[in-house]
């Protein structure tokens, strides 16, 4: 893949997650996220975790996807961008890493929609590793 | 001479995401959803403390009623409160186990449920307490003050409160029948 075409590609998975982090941010719980007492969003996004200093967490995602959408999608000097979106891959893997550890051993429940996202994190990682030179 | 239209540019495209992010802010700082987390500041009760007390509107399978129930801790019988929302599918798959509970133990421990009004309605709260046959006191917590004043970080949560008033479990999430038997043995004895 070009590296034009995998910035696209990051750009587009970047919105994605940003989209669904504010849907987790601002929506209600949607019923069918709760299927049984380990894979369900209401135990997560109820917990105490789902907060951080009065923030809910998925605000952080979203804040995070924004960035990464908008550098993807800049047309500014290609290096600096590269740069940065590597960087913030970094940071976003790390992020997503301590998140799927609070779900799995401090609240010991998993919400499908968060993993979506963090399965899009994951991907932005992924590209911007893969593809982008 | 025909004017030259300005075209949808990359920067254009780069700052839709942050011009979201930056809208959902504003949006939450206006108006903030209601929080179903402790907030600071607000004094809640733990296990050993005294249950606050509290008056809400009656709520049975036909709706909210105008009937206030008021809730006097120190009543001198031990009183199980369960705080539910309608959505809470953990309250629906608790709702046979404090069914069960209610039939070997309604008759010596006041049974309270307590709806919160997060994300639901009335009419919705009254199809669930019809769908799961509810027969004790439930009341209706709009705006989730009950729900804060005694620190309920998600449903289900449920108190177990002595005679005295005083706060002797707290458990939240699903419970297995017997441990919830075991603590209101513990409180009656």
């Amino acid at each position: 893949m070009h590296t034009k075409h995998a910035l696209m590609v990051v750009g587009l998975l970047g919105f994605a997650g940003l989209a669904l982090s504010l849907y987790l941010t601002v929506a209600p719980n949607p019923g069918f996220c709760d299927i049984t007492s380990f894979v369900s969003c209401d135990r997560v996004l109820t917990s105490p975790y789902a907060r951080l200093l009065g923030i809910p967490t998925s605000l952080y995602g979203a804040a995070w996807f924004a960035a990464t959408s908008t550098a993807a999608f800049l047309p500014v000097e290609r290096r600096a961008v590269l740069g940065f979106i590597k960087g913030w891959s970094v940071l976003g893997l790390v992020g997503v890493g301590a998140l799927v550890y609070v779900e799995l051993v401090l609240i010991n429940a998993v919400c499908l929609l968060c993993t979506v996202a963090h399965m899009l994190a994951i991907l932005v990682a992924a590209t911007t590793f893969l593809f982008i030179r | 001479m025909p004017k030259k239209r300005k075209r949808f540019s990359g920067t254009h495209l780069a700052l839709i995401p942050v011009a979201l992010l930056a809208v959902i802010i504003i949006y939450l700082t206006v108006a903030p959803p209601p929080d179903l987390t402790t907030k600071t500041g607000v004094q809640t009760v733990e296990q050993g403390g005294l249950a606050p007390p509290f008056t809400l509107n009656k709520i049975d399978g036909n709706g909210l009623r105008s009937e206030r129930f008021e809730f006097s801790p120190a009543s001198g019988r031990v009183v199980f409160m369960d705080f539910l929302h309608e959505w809470c599918p953990h309250c629906g798959n608790m709702a046979p186990i404090i069914e069960r509970l209610y039939s070997n133990y309604g008759g010596r421990v006041v049974f309270i449920s307590v709806a919160g009004g997060y994300q639901t309605s009335p009419e919705k709260t009254a199809d669930f307490i019809r769908k799961h046959n509810i027969r004790w006191t439930v009341v209706y917590d709009p705006q989730l003050e009950v729900f804060n004043k005694y620190g309920v970080r998600g449903t289900p949560t449920y108190f177990i409160i002595g005679p005295d008033g005083r706060v002797l479990a707290k458990l939240e999430g699903e419970q297995p029948y017997e441990r919830l038997a075991q603590e209101l043995e513990r409180a009656l004895s």
